[in-house]
């Protein structure tokens, strides 16, 4: 999957209720709602590196932290990190996950539980940041994504997620992810990435904003990696 | 959030036949669990220097953390037969972990930090929280190349600071022995070194690639490729995170369930540095911590939740009616508070 994340930050209750009407009419498979939890952590200034722990009172760099939940990923976060490397960290374990009766994307494996690494009551990521690695880590803001819908098209190689975003309760604008199957576009050039997006903006009529489609390391793509990169791009207000 | 309750024990290499007879029939388990797992031991690599201000109190801490994964000797490792050194040798191995073979599959990794145990002096047993959350795939723009370098620069930082280390009295996590500490210092060298070697093989590792892709031959280093990517995925989001891996050990036994308790027998084995050559090629060579194969018991009951003053109860009685019950066969002790202790000591 390739993504590019959209913010229209000028969307007002009328072009949001048009935009879904338009997507209605090209006959999506629903897949119901999600909505997300997108924070942002910046490092404790009082964590100085060491060789400047004698002369420094503050950390002269800021280093960001962001973790993103999106309830279509049951029980799992990705996070990233200073723009640099990222982690997916989940709690269901792949023999519970069966018993919820739906297939999961993510998952630990069993062994992991039965050799005995995990105790099975796995903390969300953020809130292990916000428990434990305060020294490190202190949590800046929290972005909601609420009342979100899925829209299946093209056969399931096209997926829409829209959700209205708030910052501290207030309405900050659409937001639109745009996920595509990767034989649609051109995974070798990432530059070609814009032009596809631009291309399925204008054919399903999605308001312009804030597009980015930017990956991590466009040598090695990263269908998470990649999302979180975006998310962090683009919702920093 | 896991609370979790227990209680230690360790039984001679001797008892073991006997006692694993005993908690078979207990517990009604024929075939025990088996577990194995490595764990990194880490700690921060930056100093916390809290602005100290009047009549406000700071209670963040800096914590040693654990990144726990699981590992398969591959062998014939028998618990129940003694592990004894013939000339100077063991014959216990360990896969490279960090070895770009074993990367076919994602590793996953629990990262566990632990408060220290509650205090007072009518503890039945030992009470803890723990928080854990796992991690089960990383990525990295960062190129393995200069990864490389930033993981040596690490490795160099942290000598520097492992000579400091000797005279502050920093306390390592520790669930298992009292002559751990000193066994931690002699790990940390060995980290150190084992790193080092590692930097090695990956830098063979580079030049064979680059022989291979003038040969134009089916490169089947590719996979190996994408290996060391993920390789060093990990360590570099442990760098990002803020911390730095000291110390390494590996734990391999078994255990039994018997209600909500969980019986652990295990023993702990780190590196073995006087092995230079392993019998077999990418293999680390292991040795017992504690070299008279004393077995570690650890029972416990995990608890969802903290504030669930019910559950607690009945799961110390229960803990309390099981030492009661294997009183004969060994005895189990709450440990010692101040090893558990895993908040880094701020340096004044």
């Amino acid at each position: 999957m390739v993504s590019a994340v959209l913010l229209i930050q000028k969307a007002t209750p009328e072009t949001i209720t048009q935009f879904h009407d338009q997507l209605s009419n090209e006959l999506p498979t629903l897949r119901g709602k999600w909505n997300f939890n997108f924070k942002i952590f910046r490092n404790n200034p009082y964590s100085i590196p060491q060789e400047l722990a004698e002369t420094a009172t503050v950390a002269p760099e800021s280093k960001w932290l962001y973790t993103l939940s999106p309830s279509y990923l049951s029980d799992s976060s990705i996070s990233l990190i200073n723009g640099k490397s990222v982690g997916v960290f989940t709690n269901l374990i792949k023999e519970e996950a069966g018993e919820h009766g739906h297939s999961v994307e993510l998952s630990i494996p069993n062994s992991h539980l039965h050799k005995g690494a995990t105790t099975d009551l796995n903390d969300p990521f953020d809130f292990f940041v916000a428990q434990k690695l305060q020294s490190l880590w202190t949590q800046r803001q929290l972005i909601r994504g609420d009342g979100g819908r899925i829209y299946e098209l093209e056969n399931g190689n096209l997926t829409i997620r829209t959700s209205n975003v708030f910052l501290h309760g207030n309405f900050r604008g659409l937001l639109v992810q745009i996920e595509i199957n990767q034989n649609l576009c051109n995974v070798d050039d990432v530059s070609s990435f814009a032009s596809t997006f631009e291309t399925i903006r204008n054919k399903y009529g999605i308001p312009a904003g804030d597009l980015s489609c930017e990956v991590l390391d466009p040598k090695r793509l990263d269908t998470y990696a990649d999302l979180i990169y975006q998310y962090s791009k683009i919702l920093n207000f | 959030m896991v609370h979790q309750l227990s209680l230690v024990s360790s039984i001679a290499h001797g008892s073991y036949v006997q006692t694993v007879s005993t908690l078979q029939a207990f517990t009604g388990m024929l075939s025990p669990q088996p577990i194995a797992t490595y764990t990194l031991l880490t700690k921060p690599h930056e100093v916390f220097k809290p602005k100290f201000e009047p009549g406000k109190v700071n209670q963040i801490e800096q914590y040693y953390m654990k990144c726990i994964t699981t590992w398969s000797d591959g062998s014939e490792f028998d618990l129940a037969s003694a592990v004894i050194k013939e000339n100077g040798s063991s014959n216990v191995f360990s896969g490279r972990l960090f070895h770009a073979e074993d990367e076919s599959v994602q590793r996953i990794w629990t990262l566990q930090i632990s408060d220290i145990p509650i205090a007072g002096k009518n503890q039945a047993c030992s009470a803890q929280t723990i928080y854990e959350s796992t991690l089960i795939h990383t990525h990295t723009n960062v190129k393995s190349e200069e990864n490389k370098i930033d993981a040596m620069d690490v490795d160099l930082e942290h000598k520097d600071k492992s000579d400091v280390k000797g005279d502050t009295k920093e306390k390592e996590e520790d669930k298992k022995e009292e002559d751990k500490k000193e066994e931690d210092k002699k790990e940390e060298d060995k980290k150190e070194e084992d790193k080092k070697e590692e930097d090695k093989k990956e830098e063979e590792k580079v030049e064979k690639k680059n022989d291979e892709v003038k040969h134009s031959e089916v490169n089947l280093e590719d996979g190996a490729e994408t290996g060391s990517g993920h390789k060093d995925s990990f360590l570099q989001f442990l760098e990002d995170l803020g911390y730095e891996t000291i110390s390494q050990y590996w734990i391999k036994g078994i255990r039994f369930f018997h209600g909500d308790i969980v019986i652990e027998i295990f023993k702990v084995l780190v590196r073995d540095d006087e092995v230079t050559e392993p019998k077999e090629e990418g293999k680390i060579a292991l040795k017992l911590l504690d070299e008279s194969n004393t077995f570690q018991i650890r029972t416990y009951i995990n608890i969802a939740k903290s504030t669930d003053i019910d559950l607690i109860n009945q799961g110390t009685k229960e803990l309390l009616r099981l030492q009661e019950f294997l009183k004969n066969l060994f005895k189990l002790e709450i440990p010692d508070r101040m090893f558990m202790d895993s908040r880094v000591q701020v340096r004044k």
